[in-house]
């Protein structure tokens, strides 16, 4: 299966990445020629095979319900880049058009 | 036209909070009131490196709800994430369940019809899954600043 | 630079400070170029901070007993784990700057165990490479050969041991990067199994694969830093709780003794050197079957490498093992499989970096998804755009079951070979770690030719066994490894092999 342009510039838009016009189309290929390689999986007959999403014990462990503090030091401003009042700020959403106050 | 041609099909997507002390997969305090974003953590912060670990009594309150909702429990149920952006979701990712959820099947009786009869609604599945606590956006104050959502 | 067991004992007995040790580091440091305009194996260090460190260290060994095994002992630590103090950027411009509020588990054990963190080093953007040239502040240069690359993603972690800067570092391994680099630098590279070691503070590349990973300039400096870290951790669900051994004892050539005995001489032997091995001897490996599987072993493989090789398993059959021809059949599948799971999961442990809570923000005026999206384009490098792009399109609605759920199904396959063959009989399994020596910077530029460096590795990772890469032998003058790969938490096994060869080959190894 080869990737095609509108192929790449949708997956860019759904990992919010930005890619531009003559990027776009390096990619295809770059994508394209390594996807070939992946071909050869579809020979491999895995209809009696079960999936391994991990390689761990199995099972995941249950931590009790309590509270614990946080081993983290400094503040949340040493790392954010727009705090204001212990709010992270963020740029506007194109949904939300009209500033006045609404909750979601 | 003929109305007898079509039914409407009503499907309700309902959200609960589990009370819990703690959130889903970190240690910190889901209590309402405090000032944002003291309640956090590597974890729930989404940091680099952080690990996410199950809360015990969400898994508990869970499975009580599957039970009186008279659900199937499955005994094997996967946690999945489901990708996109959006400021109150710091990992990018929700952790929540897709393919085998907790439970399955099961029904509410919500009364009678004029004949008597019992108003089932069944319950297609059960699952549980991590949600942003609450999300505000309101005008940051000077006009030069921006306007965004805040989350908590 | 000693190795870390006689660094740790020296100190121990007060023979030598932790400030001393520490001094030796820097100094070895600035003798090799160990900063940005020369070899650029660090990426942040703070002399006067790691000094001060280690003077609270030696208040601390004067009143206290013990303080650990690897007391005093200069740690370099990759990029992509968290660490207070030395920010972590894993290699990316994403990241500059950023100084983790919290410091992983792996790191915390080091410390206790006395150990002083000197440096973070030089990686591949977000461990996504096999050579560091995809650091977004340049490549490391191989200490062999500086036109050479030290291989990747862990280039400068296995470079600072090559240059005699520390005697053990940490890495990362996902598909081989710290294995690979250590064969590319001539020093030794450990990838515990899946779970050995907490990954809490490791910064996420591909969740089912990622592990801390230990070099070392000799398998006992390895051994001795893999028991300073693994354990189980509760903040890592993936954690295991199986017992950790005192690895160092498997140079003695003995099975491991019985977990949970009261063997007070392992307890004394694990924190002090361990009682010099006798030499190689004909009965060192007696008992162990080691498997040479011929996928690994192909015609194309260069004749320099295949004959170091079968050296190597030569020098097995003199110490009493049996060598035995084996096959994992789904090997050459293993890049491919790699290829689709690891950017999947990729894509999604790297959606976190979206200029919002950390690290870069760039804010053109546009609106939040114009952010998200100039941000990204900015602070990622193209290999880690093209593996989230990968990724992204592998788990995406029409492709998902063709390519992610295929390649799930497959690596079952790969890991049942690996059962298979454990189970038979075999003990160990030694293969060559690359196909090839390290090779120039700017060598390659195809994105599917650069990953077949991981061709030998890889399967590992996949399967989630324990692996290491021992030194046996120069090429063109170049540093050449040998891989040991055991079962699941055999990694005991897997020291008492690597141990037999290294000390077998002597300096041969380097020669």
């Amino acid at each position: 299966m080869a990737v095609t342009r509108e192929d790449v510039l949708h997956i860019a838009d759904l990992a919010r990445l930005g890619v531009d016009s003559a990027r776009a189309d390096e990619l295809t290929r770059e994508l394209s020629s390594i996807l070939q390689h992946m071909e050869v999986l579809s020979q491999i007959d895995t209809a009696q095979v079960s999936l391994t999403a991990g390689v761990g014990a199995g099972g995941t462990p249950l931590r009790p319900d309590e509270r614990v503090a946080p081993l983290m030091e400094g503040t949340l401003e040493s790392f954010a880049p727009s705090m204001r009042d212990g709010f992270f700020i963020v740029p506007r959403l194109a949904t939300h058009e009209d500033p006045t106050e609404s909750s979601a | 036209m003929s109305r007898e041609r079509y039914e409407m099909v009503v499907g309700l997507e309902m959200h609960v909070q589990l009370k819990t002390r703690t959130k889903a997969f970190c240690g910190c305090s889901t209590d309402f009131g405090a000032p944002p974003n003291v309640n956090t953590c590597p974890t729930c912060l989404a940091l680099p490196g952080a690990l996410p670990v199950l809360n015990e009594r969400a898994v508990e309150l869970g499975t009580r709800a599957a039970l009186g909702l008279g659900c199937t429990i499955n005994p094997t149920s996967v946690f999945a994430r489901k990708n996109y952006f959006y400021p109150d979701l710091p990992k990018g990712y929700q952790i929540s369940q897709f393919d085998q959820p907790l439970a399955s099947g099961g029904s509410v009786l919500i009364g009678r019809t004029e004949k008597g009869d019992d108003i089932k609604i069944g319950i297609t599945r059960l699952h549980m899954e991590e949600d942003a606590g609450k999300s505000t956006a309101i005008r940051a104050p000077p006009p030069s600043t921006s306007i965004g959502p805040v989350f908590r | 630079m000693l190795g870390a067991a006689d660094i740790a004992s020296a100190v121990r007995a007060g023979d030598a400070s932790p400030t001393e040790m520490v001094r030796a580091s820097f100094n070895r440091a600035r003798d090799i170029g160990a900063g940005h305009d020369e070899l650029n194996i660090f990426l942040h260090s703070d002399q006067e901070a790691s000094e001060h460190e280690a003077k609270s260290m030696q208040e601390r060994l004067q009143s206290a007993a013990d303080i650990g095994i690897l007391a005093g002992v200069p740690v370099a630590v990759k990029d992509n784990i968290a660490t207070l103090g030395l920010p972590t950027t894993c290699g990316s411009k994403i990241l500059a700057g950023y100084v983790s509020p919290y410091e992983a588990t792996a790191i915390t054990r080091l410390r206790a165990n006395g150990a002083l963190v000197v440096a973070k080093t030089n990686m591949d953007e977000f461990a996504m490479g096999s050579s560091t040239e995809n650091s977004a502040f340049g490549p490391t240069r191989n200490p062999h050969d500086v036109r050479c690359v030290p291989g990747g993603s862990s280039g400068g972690s296995a470079a600072a041991v090559a240059a005699g800067i520390t005697p053990i570092a940490l890495g990362s391994e996902t598909g081989g990067s710290v294995r690979q680099p250590a064969a590319f630098c001539g020093v030794v590279g450990v990838k515990p199994t899946y779970g050995r070691v907490s990954r809490y503070g490791l910064v996420a590349f591909a969740s089912s694969l990622d592990q801390i990973g230990v070099v070392g300039r000799t398998v006992d400096d390895a051994a001795l830093g893999l028991e300073s870290i693994a354990g189980f951790d509760k903040m890592d669900s993936t954690s295991s709780d199986a017992e950790v051994p005192v690895y160092r004892l498997s140079a003695l050539g003995k099975p491991a003794p019985e977990v949970g005995a009261p063997d007070t001489e392992a307890m004394r032997i694990g924190r002090s050197p361990v009682a010099l091995p006798p030499p190689p001897s004909a009965k060192t490996l007696e008992g162990i079957v080691i498997g040479k599987p011929r996928e690994y072993f192909p015609d194309t493989l260069d004749t320099n490498i295949k004959d170091l090789c079968e050296r190597a398993l030569d020098r097995f059959r003199s110490m009493g093992a049996t060598v035995r021809d084996i096959s994992l059949p789904r090997s050459p599948l293993a890049i491919p499989v790699y290829y689709i799971l690891a950017p999947a999961e990729a894509s999604s442990n790297l959606a976190r970096f979206d200029g919002v809570r950390y690290g870069l923000r760039v804010d053109s005026g546009k609106g939040l998804k114009a952010m998200y999206e100039s941000t990204r384009s900015q602070g990622f490098g193209p290999e880690v755009t093209r593996r989230i792009l990968l990724g992204t399109y592998v788990l995406s609605a029409g492709y998902y079951d063709a390519y992610y759920k295929k390649a799930q199904a497959v690596r079952t396959l790969i890991a049942d070979d690996f059962r298979a063959v454990f189970t038979s009989g075999v003990n160990a399994i030694f293969t060559p770690t690359t196909p090839t020596p390290a090779f120039p910077v700017g060598a390659i530029s195809d994105p599917y030719e650069m990953y077949l460096n991981d061709i030998f590795t890889v399967t590992a990772n996949l399967a989630g066994v324990p692996a290491i890469s021992v030194p046996i032998g120069r090429m063109r003058r170049l540093p050449v490894g040998g891989q040991v790969i055991t079962a699941h938490f055999d990694e005991y096994t897997m020291f008492r092999v690597a141990y037999a060869l290294e000390a077998s080959l002597g300096q041969e190894a380097h020669q």
